[in-house]
């Protein structure tokens, strides 16, 4: 299988579309980084994360019902696949593993 | 409460985004605004609302063109063509209208456009025209105004010729004309001096010769074709002798194409400048290369590299520092201008014989600009006023499907295919045009507009520009029709009918045409009050001749036997033309001189000429080889120096600069001695010591043919090498403000064109709005009103719109000539209401005829045949 790898961005934004299981859209992404991160998150680039991702085949987009609000525009609703679970997964594998590995350092006195 | 993003935003992000993405993309965009303007206020959200939309236009999201939709596209547009020419051929009448009024307008701009693409060839023949440059001068004297001058002094050459980014220098004199004789043949030629580097640096074409080495010598000439043809017939001109330019033996050393019409040195021969330099030191004049001696050179040079230019540019900066500290009053200032740019380019004193004056040609190009804006609102307002007309045909267009940017292609077509059509008339009407524009010789333009198949591109790229001005309003306006009101119900539409915007397209038309009768009448008076100017002595039947190097006491003598001939005298210079000679002279303080213009004259100069004596008297006939001691002078020149009154003045003593000290032995009256836009500044007559060039004869003669044709005679005795030159006084003041004809000429031909655009525009308008308002003038009628009342109330929209034209025409054109154009003369008209108020008069009783020729037979129709065939 072609090993994808994607930017520090896409996987915070991957990570959230996964906490927020079907339920994750543009919108509700951004305010939860934004939470999580303390800084402004800016929508166009998430658009460009999940765009991206979804071309890679980590996630997978579908439409939700017309409400309301938002002038009758629908959300769009990300869900991940079994290839991004798969990569969330090797992600965090790799960063507990080189963490485990760091000694005690002091700083200082 | 649902408050929406800014709509042009929105707008902006519907049109570039991929239908596939638009949707969620905006709905999110739209839920954060509407988060935003909670958490931080209205202001904010909008912003960061604008900057997203901003930042989102990426390569994903933008839409791309298929080639489908550019078939779909072409396929609407070929559609709107057909639909365009049905329209046209239906609506005889307005076609003709909109159709010549655009051609007449175009037909001006084609001609600007020919004129600015020859302009612009001028010197491109030259290879390496980027890296030439002429060094100008500007040359400023006391309090006078700077005079930027396109000679310069030859020190200049000498010190660039020594610099590393200058390659070569090229330096040249005018003033080269004169007799050359070869065997036979006595032949007069004019052209320059020029040095070595000439050939090389300027691409002539070298038929003959090598080029590198032609110039090098003394003595040395080269010709120009049609030259050597003249002097040599067939044969090689290479090697042979010609006698000539003072008095010297030349040998030709090449032979060149003739410079084409488009180059702004134009020339019979060159001869080398080491010639002139030697002959001048063999008279021992060492004059050549002072800083001062500016008016009669020209220096070129041919840079290693443009890039540095600001290298020669900071050197010449201080050449001119260092020169200038030794002279006090006078400065003059050397830089540098491009090749490219001496034609068309800034208005410079002493150019070589072709000038172009830039000033002059921004004045056209905007008059035609104004013309062919005033025939776009021609158009612009009968397709308004004809929208109703149309509203069916938008309204079923709409329904089919037509979006509102479609419907509004189609009328910008239609318009653009209307100025399309326009062109070729306009094309035609160019050539019909053309020699009457080339006539107006005055302004001395070397241009023959000849109309090249490639201006094609930019004349249809105008039309198409005409087009789309004329043709976007009404497309807004019918656009903007709403399907099913215009199906229903088309009387309710609401249109934008735009009341005041046509009477504003209108009185600016008006205003137009107005304003240029009045400019013609203007320039036209103050033409006729130059010419007929009292000059303070006579000119009428005054004949000036060019004695031409012949000797002027001999030929005085021959012409004055002649009946006919009253009197006859001598000067070397035609006043009160435009013409100035001066010098610096000094009273008794020799740090306090100032500028003075005189001529030379002989003893019967004043007389014939009839000028006032205040006091002293004339001159007396000078014995041979005598050097002259009195001066003449004018009330100017007493002023100057506080002389006193005349009679005071008359002894007293003046030093003229390099000439000594000259007693005063009369005065004469102040006369007008420059063109009448300029004052008076101090004069001096004096008799020469050298021979005279003009001979005045004041004729006396019932058949002036006869007298004419017996000068001509006495002049062929005398001199058979060269033609008889003479002119009448009169004429030759006519000639001087030849400037103003062609301004007149230009102005007058504007003024009817803006006439006829603007009648057309009347005539179409008067006749739409009587037609949709048939039925209300019947009824009118039947309920009593008068045919006159009622002519009255149907043109009251067009005679307000005249008047207040005739008010602002009026106001712009006062302030146009009392202020900017009528001022810069020392003497001038004053202009009255009758000038202002000619341009109102005038298209008053234009309009009358047009419109009320129409209305009467409107007026006076059956209101019961109209209304019962309505």
């Amino acid at each position: 299988m072609k090993s994808t790898s994607i930017g520090e961005f896409e996987e915070l934004v991957l990570l959230t579309v996964a906490a927020q299981h079907d339920q994750a859209y543009g919108v509700s992404i951004k305010e939860s980084l934004e939470e999580i991160l303390d800084r402004k998150v800016n929508i166009s680039a998430i658009h460009v994360a999940l765009k991206r991702m979804e071309d890679k085949g980590l996630v997978k987009g579908r439409f939700g019902g017309i409400t309301s609000e938002r002038g009758g525009r629908r959300k769009k609703f990300y869900v991940i696949t079994i290839a991004g679970k798969k990569e969330v997964d090797r992600q965090y594998t790799i960063r507990t593993g080189i963490y485990h590995q760091i000694p005690k350092i002091s700083f200082g006195t | 409460m649902m408050t929406d993003p800014p709509r042009w935003a929105d707008r902006i992000l519907e049109w570039y985004c991929r239908d596939e993405i638009l949707e969620d993309l905006q709905g999110d965009l739209h839920e954060v605004f509407r988060k935003n303007i909670r958490e931080k206020g209205l202001l904010r959200a909008r912003l960061i609302y604008i900057v997203d939309v901003i930042k989102f236009f990426r390569f994903y999201t933008v839409k791309q063109f298929k080639p489908e939709s550019i078939m779909q596209a072409l396929i609407l547009l070929l559609s709107y063509w057909k639909t365009s020419l049905r329209n046209i051929t239906r609506t005889k009448l307005f076609s003709l209208i909109n159709l010549s009024g655009l051609a007449i307008s175009m037909s001006t701009g084609i001609l600007m456009i020919v004129l600015l693409a020859e302009i612009h060839q001028f010197d491109m023949m030259h290879e390496k025209r980027d890296r030439i440059f002429r060094v100008i001068n500007t040359f400023k004297n006391g309090n006078d105004a700077a005079e930027p001058c396109a000679s310069t002094s030859p020190l200049v050459a000498q010190k660039l010729a020594g610099l590393d980014a200058v390659d070569k220098v090229v330096l040249m004199r005018r003033n080269a004309s004169g007799d050359f004789q070869f065997e036979d043949k006595t032949i007069p030629l004019g052209g320059f001096w020029a040095s070595t580097d000439f050939l090389d640096v300027f691409s002539f074409e070298v038929l003959e010769g090598d080029p590198q080495t032609a110039l090098r010598d003394p003595n040395t000439i080269v010709l120009t074709e049609t030259t050597s043809q003249k002097l040599f017939g067939n044969v090689s001109a290479l090697g042979k002798s010609l006698h000539g330019l003072n008095d010297n033996l030349y040998t030709v050393t090449a032979v060149v194409k003739d410079p084409p019409l488009h180059s702004h040195l134009q020339f019979d021969f060159l001869a080398s400048f080491v010639t002139f330099e030697e002959n001048r030191r063999a008279q021992g004049d060492e004059s050549l290369y002072d800083w001062s001696n500016m008016w009669m050179y020209y220096t070129y040079i041919l840079l290693n590299d443009v890039a540095q230019k600001t290298r020669v540019d900071q050197f010449l900066e201080k050449i001119n520092q260092e020169e200038n500290k030794r002279y006090k009053n006078t400065s003059y200032s050397a830089s540098l201008q491009r090749l490219t740019e001496i034609v068309p380019g800034p208005n410079l004193s002493n150019q070589t014989r072709t000038r172009v004056n830039i000033n002059m040609i921004w004045i056209l190009l905007a008059l035609s600009v104004i013309v062919v804006l005033s025939a776009c609102f021609n158009y612009t307002n009968l397709s308004i006023a004809r929208s109703l007309g149309r509203a069916r045909e938008v309204g079923i267009r709409k329904v089919i499907g037509a979006t509102r940017g479609q419907v509004l292609t189609q009328f910008v077509m239609e318009a653009i295919v209307f100025s399309l059509f326009a062109m070729v008339l306009a094309l035609g009407l160019f050539f019909l045009i053309r020699p009457y524009f080339l006539s107006i010789g005055e302004f001395d333009l070397p241009v023959n507009l000849d109309f090249k198949i490639w201006y094609l591109v930019p004349v249809s790229a105008f039309a198409v520009m005409t087009g789309f001005l004329a043709g976007f309003l009404p497309s807004l306006v019918l656009s903007k029709i709403k399907a099913i009101i215009a199906l229903k119900d088309v009387t309710r539409i609401r249109l934008f009918s735009g009341i005041n915007l046509r009477i504003v397209l209108m009185v600016f038309q008006f205003t137009i045409a107005m304003a240029m009768i009045i400019a013609t009448i203007i320039s036209y008076r103050q033409y006729r009050f130059a010419v007929n100017f009292d000059l303070g002595y006579d000119t009428e039947n005054v004949l000036n001749i060019e004695a031409q190097g012949n000797d002027s006491r001999k030929l005085a003598l021959e012409f004055s036997r002649i009946p006919g001939v009253q009197a006859v005298s001598r000067s070397i210079m035609i006043p009160s033309t435009g013409d100035s000679w001066g010098n610096y002279v000094k009273h008794i303080d020799p740090a306090d001189s100032t500028i003075y213009n005189y001529n030379l004259v002989d003893e019967n100069y004043l007389t014939l000429h009839n000028f006032t004596f205040l006091a002293g008297r004339n001159f007396k006939e000078l014995p041979e080889g005598s050097v002259p001691k009195e001066i003449i002078v004018n009330e100017e020149m007493l002023r100057r120096f506080d002389l006193g009154d005349p009679i005071e003045a008359i002894g007293k003593q003046l030093t003229l600069l390099d000439e000594g000290a000259y007693q005063i032995t009369g005065v004469v009256a102040d006369f007008q001695f420059k063109t009448i836009d300029s004052g008076n500044r101090p004069f001096v007559f004096k008799q020469s010591t050298e021979d005279y060039a003009i001979l005045n004869l004041k004729l006396r003669s019932n058949d002036m043919q006869q007298l004419m044709g017996q000068l001509q005679d006495t002049w062929k005795r005398i001199d058979q090498v060269h033609p008889f030159e003479a002119e009448f006084f009169d004429d030759r003041i006519e000639e001087a403000y030849a400037e103003y004809t062609s301004i007149i000429k230009i102005v007058g031909f504007l003024s009817l064109l803006s006439i006829s655009i603007s009648v057309l525009g009347l005539l179409g308008m008067t006749i739409f709005l009587t037609q949709s308002r048939l039925r209300e003038i019947s009824i009118r009628k039947i309920l009593g009103a008068s045919e006159s009342s009622l002519a009255l109330h149907l043109s009251r929209t067009f005679l307000s719109a005249i008047i207040i034209s005739g008010l602002i025409a009026a106001g712009l054109t006062y302030y146009f000539f009392e202020v900017r154009f009528l001022s810069n003369f020392a003497h001038r008209i004053n202009i009255g209401i009758l000038d202002l108020g000619s341009g109102l008069i005038i298209i008053s009783l234009i309009a009358l005829c047009t419109m009320g020729w129409h209305l009467i037979k409107v007026v006076r129709a059956n209101p019961a045949t109209i209304l019962r065939s309505e």
